[in-house]
């Protein structure tokens, strides 16, 4: 009998090891810890990024609140690896974009954000740009590996 | 010296040429936020002040400036933004694309173009320079979007000091051009520079958010004159 719970139960303890556990990316954007960043909201990451509120299961976003400090955060859950393909082409176009408008205006900024960039594990998809940003890319690929 | 030069091109700047009428779209009541709903705001590092300053207030309410759209991107100049899109311009993103001003403004359906640039033209252009590349971007604006309205804020001025190139002085001689432009092609000047402006025609201290760094950014209390400004100067047309 208890042979038979365990051929029985193998195949659902196995599902449960291989299923990726959901992080939640707003806990993770507050462990970031960031100072003077202002909340963005769905519609601005589809004005800015091209994402649809229909793209993700969820998302974070804030940008630094001068305006002017090259700090940017983007961290999405895509609904299939498809869109996260899409979101991480954005992204990666946003990451380009930013270094060339900091280039020649603010070679401090732009200095930061060359050790940044766009990050993807599975249907995570993220934009870390700002001041010491491996602790925070850190804290990312353990919450979604 | 500069510091009189910079009232006497403020004063000429806000009395305009003489025997003409006061420059820009005169004071009114507040529209409502919903005007807002069909406009998109083009700029720099200034008017990406604004975009996070909309964000902010949107917390306690959510209508704030209604659906607003902004293209703007830090070193954005006229200059810059009429060469050709590449991995090193600078134009803004939209919708997860980098375009040609123009064309961002037909993706995003704006019926009112709010354009606000100058300050990262003036370190490489002339006045007449820059002014000459604003009115050839927004005609390119108005050839892919022939319905769009054409608003052009005055370039807004900086704190006392002494600057190459984007001084204030020549920030006021590139606002009387732009008046000038939109008296002879139809479009409505915005002065919000006159909302910001002390009496010596210098951005005022309380209203400054870099004032160790380049002293030309906003903090929260311009951008509330800001937003003030543009909802009291609408054409009468359009409320």
């Amino acid at each position: 009998m208890k042979r038979f719970l365990l051929v029985l139960l193998l195949p659902l303890l196995l599902c449960a090891c291989a299923a990726r556990p959901v992080a939640n990316l707003a806990a993770l954007y507050d462990a970031f810890a960031l100072s003077d960043m202002t909340p963005l909201s769905l519609s601005d990451l589809t004005d800015w990024y091209g994402i649809e509120p229909g793209d993700v299961k969820q998302a974070v976003a804030a940008m630094h609140a001068t305006g002017l400090q090259c700090d940017e955060i983007v961290l999405v859950e895509a609904t299939d690896s498809a869109t996260a393909d899409r979101i991480e082409e954005a992204l990666q176009a946003r990451y380009n974009q930013k270094l060339a408008e900091y280039r020649d205006y603010l070679p401090g900024e732009y200095a930061v954000l060359t050790q940044c960039g766009v990050h993807r594990r599975a249907a995570y998809v993220a934009l870390v740009l700002c001041h010491d940003p491996e602790p925070r890319v850190a804290l990312w690929e353990k919450a979604v590996k | 010296m500069k510091r009189f030069l910079c009232l006497l091109l403020a004063l000429f700047a806000l009395a305009g040429p003489a025997g003409a009428a006061a420059p820009g779209v005169p004071s009114g009541e507040p529209v409502p936020f919903s005007y807002f709903d069909d406009a998109v705001f083009i700029g720099d590092s200034v008017t990406r002040k604004l975009y996070i300053y909309i964000r902010e207030r949107r917390a306690d309410d959510p209508a704030f400036m209604g659906g607003v759209h902004f293209l703007t991107a830090v070193s954005l100049g006229s200059g810059n933004a009429l060469r050709p899109v590449t991995e090193q311009s600078v134009h803004p993103l939209c919708k997860g694309k980098k375009r040609p001003l123009e064309e961002s403004v037909l993706e995003l359906g704006a019926r009112k173009v709010y354009v606000m640039l100058g300050m990262n033209d003036l370190a490489s252009y002339s006045p007449q320079e820059a002014a000459q590349n604003l009115e050839t971007l927004l005609d390119r604006i108005l050839a892919l979007n022939p319905q769009a309205r054409i608003f052009v804020q005055s370039a807004t001025p900086r704190m006392e000091g002494e600057y190459d190139g984007c001084t204030n002085e020549a920030l006021s001689a590139y606002d009387l051009l732009l008046d000038d432009l939109c008296r002879r092609r139809g479009f409505d000047f915005i002065d919000v520079a006159s909302a910001l402006r002390d009496e010596t025609g210098c951005l005022p201290a309380a209203y400054c958010g870099d004032p160790d760094g380049m002293r030309l950014h906003f903090n929260d209390e311009a951008c509330a004159v800001w937003v003030d400004y543009l909802r009291t100067h609408v054409p009468e047309d359009l409320r």
